[in-house]
């Protein structure tokens, strides 16, 4: 039986760990032989049962880059680490010559969906279903809802500059289309969709 | 150089008729299908091949005119009918002398018309 979450492996750094990944518990941060490791697949595996040890759970993307995400949303945290490995994907990754991913617009994306998570628990009181994490052209990334009352997809651009788009339906007659910039946007417009 | 003229004629495609798509496998991972990079055009167009003149396998296959490992790809399956019911999708027969299917989807591929095209595929090889 693999091991499902190893403690005090705290003379590992984090970039040495495991292809530069770690999650682990807010409240163990500075303390290093609290810190809780595993390997990706079974972080994806135990993600719910981990995340009840504390409030919220830091994701280290890179180097540059961490977002802290409260554990309230395990079924997020368990797609941010099943699309992680986007951030590894090399130009041509797929033979047709899509360009890879920069750990700056992974975080984007995670980090949209976060803050918009967190917002709508504050004033709804309801947790959101999370999106797949999807690579998408240019290197921009995708966040799709693909359920059974609805769709939506949004699209993270790697470019500061560029428009996110959207377009989302109830599969009748409610359908939402546009697109807006990365800081800037009106929060209330996925709210009829993501409540269905 | 005058481009050599196709020696196969172009046809008119019925909507009862499929269009099989070859997927790389790096496009399907954990069970989910990276959309905007599987519906996306390719100069004119989305590329595709018309049962008639394909099977799955022939599609699957065929990527060895470019050199590639067949293995490393999946077949997905449109229904014409369903293509051209998503909003500016043209469906065109474009042969190509090497490929008597090849097949054409154009039009713009806006994240609505991928959701649309993510309802209407189905595998017929799996990567």
């Amino acid at each position: 039986m693999p091991a499902l979450l190893e403690k005090e492996r705290d003379l590992l750094s984090p970039t040495t760990s495991f292809s530069g990944f770690s999650c682990y518990p807010k409240h163990s941060w500075n303390y290093r032989t609290e810190t809780v490791w595993a390997d990706i697949e079974e972080i994806d595996d135990h993600i719910h049962l981990w995340s009840k040890k504390s409030d919220a759970v830091k994701i280290v993307v890179s180097e540059n880059y961490s977002i802290e995400v409260k554990s309230v949303f395990a079924e997020f945290i368990a797609k941010v680490v099943e699309s992680r490995y986007i951030v590894d994907l090399k130009d041509n990754w797929d033979d047709n010559h899509s360009r890879g991913y920069s750990d700056k617009t992974f975080y984007n994306a995670v980090n949209f969906f976060n803050k918009y998570a967190n917002w709508i628990l504050a004033e709804r009181g309801t947790v959101i279903e999370p999106p797949d994490i999807l690579p998408s052209n240019d290197g921009s990334i995708d966040l799709f809802w693909n359920k059974k009352s609805y769709d939506l997809l949004i699209n993270i651009p790697s470019s500061p500059s560029e428009l996110v788009k959207f377009y989302g339906d109830n599969k009748k007659e409610s359908k939402i289309e546009g697109s807006f910039i990365l800081d800037s946007f009106n929060q209330g417009i996925f709210l009829s969709l993501l409540q269905e | 150089m005058a481009e050599l003229e196709c020696i196969f004629p172009k046809e008119e495609i019925p909507n009862e008729h499929s269009l099989f798509q070859r997927v790389h496998r790096n496009l399907f991972r954990n069970e989910k299908l990276a959309i905007s990079l599987v519906f996306k055009n390719h100069g004119d167009g989305m590329s595709t091949d018309w049962s008639k003149y394909s099977t799955p396998m022939d599609t699957k296959e065929r990527v060895r005119i470019d050199q590639k490992d067949p293995d490393l790809y999946g077949v997905i399956k449109m229904n014409v009918g369903e293509v051209r019911a998503i909003e500016g999708q043209i469906v065109e027969h474009t042969p190509l002398n090497e490929n008597r299917s090849h097949t054409d989807v154009k039009g713009d591929k806006t994240p609505k018309q991928t959701v649309y095209f993510n309802r209407i595929f189905q595998w017929s090889i799996k990567p």
